[in-house]
């Protein structure tokens, strides 16, 4: 039996027909796959400048978990604990004042690079450069579960790194940098704030206005730290002391406590004392003002500088009267050799006398010291 | 102007029916060809006029869901023996890429980058 020739054509037709689709299906499939390949590519790609540019503030960890969450569920606004640091360079701004620009920037440059890499190693995530201060979060973006403790160990590690900050100083003969730090844990509200055009991640809250206060109280060298944060850091906190201080906005005196090292990690433990500090055999004559808000009192009162050291003096009013406050700043024109700032960081012999760390002083009373105290100055 | 618009926030496909050209712009990531039958349903329909211009310079990106669907319209311009003209961007990396692959398919189709 013969096929008669039109239906072998028709089929025939079919067959080409089939075999066209069959060819599209082909190039659609292979296309398509190609399109997906180089979408990946180009999404991998847009991955690594983020985790490139973000990780300058956070950790690699913190960077892919929020790349792998579903549009940045972790930046919209929340209510949690976390623990803040604040760092501020002391005497900064008037070194500022004395140095070229350019010296400036290449010192902050080197200063924050250093801060950043031990931030990022102790899981912090850098809220905000300012000027020559550091916000820190620990617990946001990312929950975490001791923060207090990381943010302890974070500071600890950034003092100590102060040492590898100011071999490069000296290395490009600048004068050596003096941080403070203050810690605080609390209840605030992070996320992404600002317009449109220019947010930025960040948590507000009296905690966190708490943790800058404790900040200003510092001189430099200091970890202080709040109640909350110790308690939240759990055992094993080395304490060089503590004391009271009544915050503008705090509801009554808080205890702030000035953390020497932890245990488990002896290393990053520094000394307390200071080697240099010597009894003046005749009592040196120093007017003293306070300064509130950064403005100096209009009257100062007479006093006397009974024991120098490098860092900072014992003093006693002449008059008598109270001390001043933990904390608070002071101007002192020490008679015949020059001027210099102060922040109170003890009290002793009843009140009696007062201890204060230099925040700033002039070259002429840079040398005094040296001279008394017998160091070389800067 | 007479128009003819789909839009989700993230994209939208724009048929001026006077010029019958469909601008196609923002984001496009639907799922399959189901989800994108509504985009098919107005090509087509600028397609019966026998020539379209698909202008997508604003498209910034395309899911290979949306590449196969591309490459569908293709195949039904070449069956329905009209003509296609693509408009691309230069500074978009996958319009160099993928709009020239659909003449893989349909060698007639004019792509045009800007």
């Amino acid at each position: 039996m013969s096929v008669p020739p039109s239906i072998i054509d028709e089929y025939q037709k079919r067959i080409a027909e089939l075999e066209r689709r069959c060819q599209d299906l082909e190039t659609i499939i292979e296309t398509t796959s190609e399109h997906a390949d180089f979408i990946e590519a180009e999404l991998e790609k847009r991955n690594q400048f983020i985790r490139h540019l973000f990780g300058r503030y956070v950790t690699q960890e913190v960077v892919d978990q929020i790349l792998s969450m579903p549009d940045g569920q972790t930046l919209v606004g929340e209510r949690r604990v976390i623990t803040i640091l604040s760092s501020d360079l002391r005497g900064f701004t008037a070194m500022a004042e004395r140095l070229p620009a350019e010296d400036i920037i290449r010192i902050l440059n080197c200063y924050l690079g250093i801060m950043s890499d031990v931030i990022a190693g102790s899981g912090g995530t850098i809220g905000a450069f300012l000027g020559d201060g550091i916000v820190v979060y620990f617990g946001a973006p990312i929950q975490m579960e001791n923060h207090a403790r990381k943010a302890l160990i974070c500071a600890l590690s950034m003092q100590a790194a102060m040492t590898r900050v100011n071999h490069e100083m000296r290395e490009r003969g600048y004068p050596a940098l003096e941080m403070g730090i203050g810690l605080n844990t609390g209840d605030v509200v992070v996320g992404n704030v600002g317009s449109e055009q220019r947010a930025q991640y960040g948590a507000v809250g009296g905690a966190v206005n708490l943790a800058f206060r404790i900040e200003s109280y510092s001189v430099g060298g200091d970890v202080l730290a709040s109640d909350a944060t110790l308690r939240a850091a759990g055992e094993g906190v080395l304490l060089w002391g503590s004391a009271q201080a009544f915050p503008k906005g705090s509801p009554g005196p808080i205890t702030i406590f000035s953390i020497g090292g932890l245990d488990e990690l002896p290393e990053l433990s520094r000394r307390h004392s200071d080697a240099t500090a010597v009894e003046l055999p005749a009592p040196q004559a120093a007017n003293i003002w306070p300064v509130l808000e950064k403005t100096v009192a209009p009257n100062p009162s007479p006093g006397l500088i009974l024991r120098l050291s490098a860092k900072g003096a014992t003093l006693t009013f002449l008059e008598g009267g109270a001390p001043p406050s933990m904390f608070s700043n002071l101007r002192l024109d020490i008679t015949g050799v020059g001027e210099a700032y102060a922040k109170v960081t003890a009290h002793e012999d009843a009140g009696r006398r007062f201890v204060v760390r230099f925040t700033q002083h002039s070259p002429a009373v840079e040398r005094w010291i040296a001279d008394v105290v017998n160091v070389p100055s800067s | 102007m007479a128009t003819q618009e789909i839009s989700d926030g993230s994209y939208s496909a724009i048929r001026n029916k006077d010029t019958n050209e469909v601008t196609i712009r923002g984001t496009l990531r639907l799922n399959g060809t189901a989800e994108y039958a509504p985009i098919m349903a107005l090509l087509e329909e600028a397609l019966s006029a026998g020539m379209v211009t698909v202008d997508l310079r604003g498209l910034q990106f395309l899911n290979s869901s949306g590449i196969a669907f591309l490459m569908r319209f293709a195949v039904k311009v070449r069956e329905a023996k009209g003509s296609l003209r693509l408009r691309g961007s230069k500074k978009i990396p996958w319009h160099s890429k993928s709009l020239q692959n659909l003449q893989r398919i349909v060698p007639e189709i004019r792509v045009d980058l800007e």
